[in-house]
């Protein structure tokens, strides 16, 4: 079983990681210098015409602000927007490969702060400019979005881009948040079906739950994802269930999951309320957020946003 | 101790571990993170005996009937038939080749196993049930001829030819599935809990699937107990006894793996309880597989509901993988076992 302690130290880390994100930019003259999230003063180059991203919500940010023709290279996670996938790929996320990277002679690499610590380092020691990243709920995204509008000279579209998603957000959230207790539908957000596995506290998809006017059934275990007791998914019973589509690139069908065993006395499934979404678009801090909000919305209270 | 004695102490432990196996099965079944009172599980469980089934009136919802015969019970009955699986497979291989460090693993039936199910989860397209479970299994047999062939000189299979070419079959197979798992992307959160070895999803449709397997290759191992303590002797001395060693090596080999190829296809790679539970009997029941086999299945089989049961209480409503538990209880209590029996055990 040697094999697998790396992969399974990887993913206590992510869980065990649970840092917060500071963002200073200091104001001034140019150069611009900021802060990232991994406390580093990083100076921004004048001059940006080539662009790494060494995540798939970095990739998203940088084409929404109308940067694609800029992004030189991508992971191969970044699948969104489709053009996102002619650009040169880089390795996967933890598995980034510095050479490819610094061929690519980029301006600037925009990195994760949880998972690519190590990655930073070993660029920063190569004297490319490298600005890791962190959110962990809406605000922050927001707020990632219009730092790197700031980075890259875009303030204009970034604001633009985050004031409307405040917009859809504000709309969701003004039919939602008066709701009482009891008109909270209880709700499951499944993101892998064997092991069952669910989103908890911190999650994206949690945040999103609550502001769509929902209750996580799952809302007391200890960490974002847990593989979930198959009773107490039956004790518990929710209303409504969301699972993610495309685990994987398992294509997951509704009768999929009302198929699994005993499911079929959980509420969601007898009345129908069992949806699928794209797991993309509930886990990826970037604009599509709010489409992940609105969906999660129009599942859990379909009398108030269909 | 004579011989009509010690058949008669050995029918005593049999039955007393019986009772353990049956009160362990009745007792887990009203432990669980669910809350169902025990009494209301007692009943239920009674409402479908016969002849005691007409003096129990339901007194429970759909949703708690569902979680004990749809959820608890078939994932204990698994737990049962898996932990048997591992322990009689765990004892045969370690008298077969003599080996204290033999495991159910040792040649190459993991290795192919996950081979195959990592395989399963890279590349379906869409969901089935029994697709991993299914290459699971073809793999690890697989696997298995594969060692085999290697080892095979002419008719005859020497031992350390045997075990060196299932390490290295496992090197290699293990190299593939570490290299898949590498590209899975984001299905490697599924392999990553396979291969740690869980019966969260147990289902009776796993119960049939493995129950045949299981009960057949676990009795015909049985058969042979007798030749398998000839064994210990030696190939040669047991060749003069009349016992056809190549034969005999054959017949152990495809049971052991054809039982643990069903317990892995449905439950992953929990480690430890084939390697442990053999040597903790033998020390309390001494080395005749007559009473070490039966012995090892009965115990095997509670062990692991017993760690299972913790495995989904124990931080409920999250799951441990019960690899982790059958080591870190398992482990401690073995080497009390070895430290307080102070002689050498193989």
């Amino acid at each position: 079983m040697r094999r697998n302690t790396g992969t399974i130290l990887v993913i206590a880390f992510i869980i065990a990681s649970n840092g917060c994100i500071t963002l200073t930019p200091s104001v001034g003259e140019s150069p611009l210098i900021i802060t990232d999230d991994l406390g580093r003063e990083v100076t921004i180059p004048k001059e940006l015409n080539r662009i790494v991203s060494l995540s798939p919500s970095n990739t998203e940010i940088l084409f929404s602000l109308g940067l694609g023709d800029k992004v030189v290279g991508v992971t191969s996670y970044c699948n969104y927007p489709p053009e996102a996938q002619e650009r040169l790929e880089i390795g996967g996320f933890v598995t980034v490969n510095i050479e490819k990277v610094v061929a690519l002679r980029p301006d600037l690499v925009l990195a994760d702060s949880r998972l690519q610590k190590a990655v930073v380092e070993e660029l920063e020691k190569l004297d490319l400019s490298v600005v890791a990243l962190r959110s962990d709920d809406m605000d922050e995204i927001l707020e990632d979005i219009e730092l790197i509008g700031k980075i890259t000279g875009r303030e204009g579209a970034s604001q633009e881009l985050t004031a409307n998603m405040r917009k859809r957000i504000k709309a969701i959230t003004d039919n939602t948040k008066d709701l009482n207790e009891d008109q909270l539908p209880h709700v499951l957000f499944i993101h892998q079906l064997d092991p069952l596995s669910v989103s908890g506290p911190g999650s994206l998809a949690h945040i999103l739950i609550q502001l769509a006017g929902g209750l996580n059934i799952a809302a007391d275990v200890e960490a974002k994802s847990v593989v979930y007791n198959l009773e107490l998914l039956i004790e518990r019973d929710p209303d409504v269930i969301i699972f993610n589509k495309n685990m994987g690139t398992i294509e997951i069908t509704v009768n999929d999951l009302k198929g699994q065993p005993g499911w079929n006395v959980i509420s969601a499934v007898k009345n129908d309320r069992v949806y699928g979404i794209d797991g993309d678009v509930v886990s990826r801090k970037g604009p599509r957020i709010v489409d992940g909000l609105e969906e999660m919305a129009r599942c859990i209270h379909p009398e108030l946003f269909e | 101790m004579n011989y009509l004695e010690k058949i008669l102490h050995w029918k005593l432990i049999i039955t007393y571990l019986i009772v353990v196996l049956v009160l362990t099965i009745v007792i887990t079944a009203t432990l669980g993170p669910a809350h169902i009172h025990p009494l209301i599980v007692l009943k239920m469980l009674a409402s479908r005996l016969p002849l005691v089934n007409s003096l129990v009136a339901p007194s429970w919802s759909i949703s708690e009937e569902t979680i004990i015969f749809q959820i608890r019970l078939p994932r204990i009955i698994l737990g049962v038939l898996v932990g048997a699986a591992l322990g009689v497979a765990g004892t045969a291989m370690q008298g077969l080749f003599k080996n204290p460090m033999a495991d159910p693993y040792i040649i190459g039936i993991s290795a192919g196993a996950a081979l195959g199910a990592t395989l399963a989860m890279v590349t379906l397209a869409s969901l089935s049930m029994y697709m991993v479970p299914l290459m699971a299994f073809i793999f690890a047999m697989g696997a298995i001829f594969l060692v085999y062939n290697i080892a095979r000189v002419g008719s005859k299979l020497p031992t350390s030819t045997l075990l060196l070419s299932g390490i290295a079959v496992t090197l290699f197979l293990s190299a593939i599935t570490s290299f898949m798992m590498y590209i899975s992307g984001e299905k490697l959160h599924g392999i990553v809990f396979w291969l740690m070895g869980g019966l969260w999803a147990s289902s009776w449709d796993d119960v049939w699937m493995t129950f045949p397997w299981i009960v057949i290759g676990t009795t015909i191992i049985y058969i042979f107990a007798r030749d398998l303590n000839v064994m210990l002797l030696d190939e040669e001395p047991a060749q003069h006894l009349g016992v056809d060693v190549e034969r005999l090596k054959k017949i152990i080999m495809t049971f052991t793996s054809l039982i643990t190829a069903s317990a892995v296809a449905v439950s992953g790679i929990i480690g430890f309880v084939g390697l442990i539970i053999p040597h903790a009997m033998r020390i309390l029941v001494g080395p005749d597989h007559r009473i070490l086999l039966p012995c090892s299945a009965l115990v095997g089989g509670v062990f692991l509901v017993w760690a299972d049961t913790l495995a989904r209480t124990i931080i409920a409503p999250t799951e441990i993988p019960v690899g982790i538990i059958t080591s870190i209880f398992g482990a401690p209590f073995f080497i009390y076992l070895l430290r307080k029996r102070k002689k050498a055990i193989f």
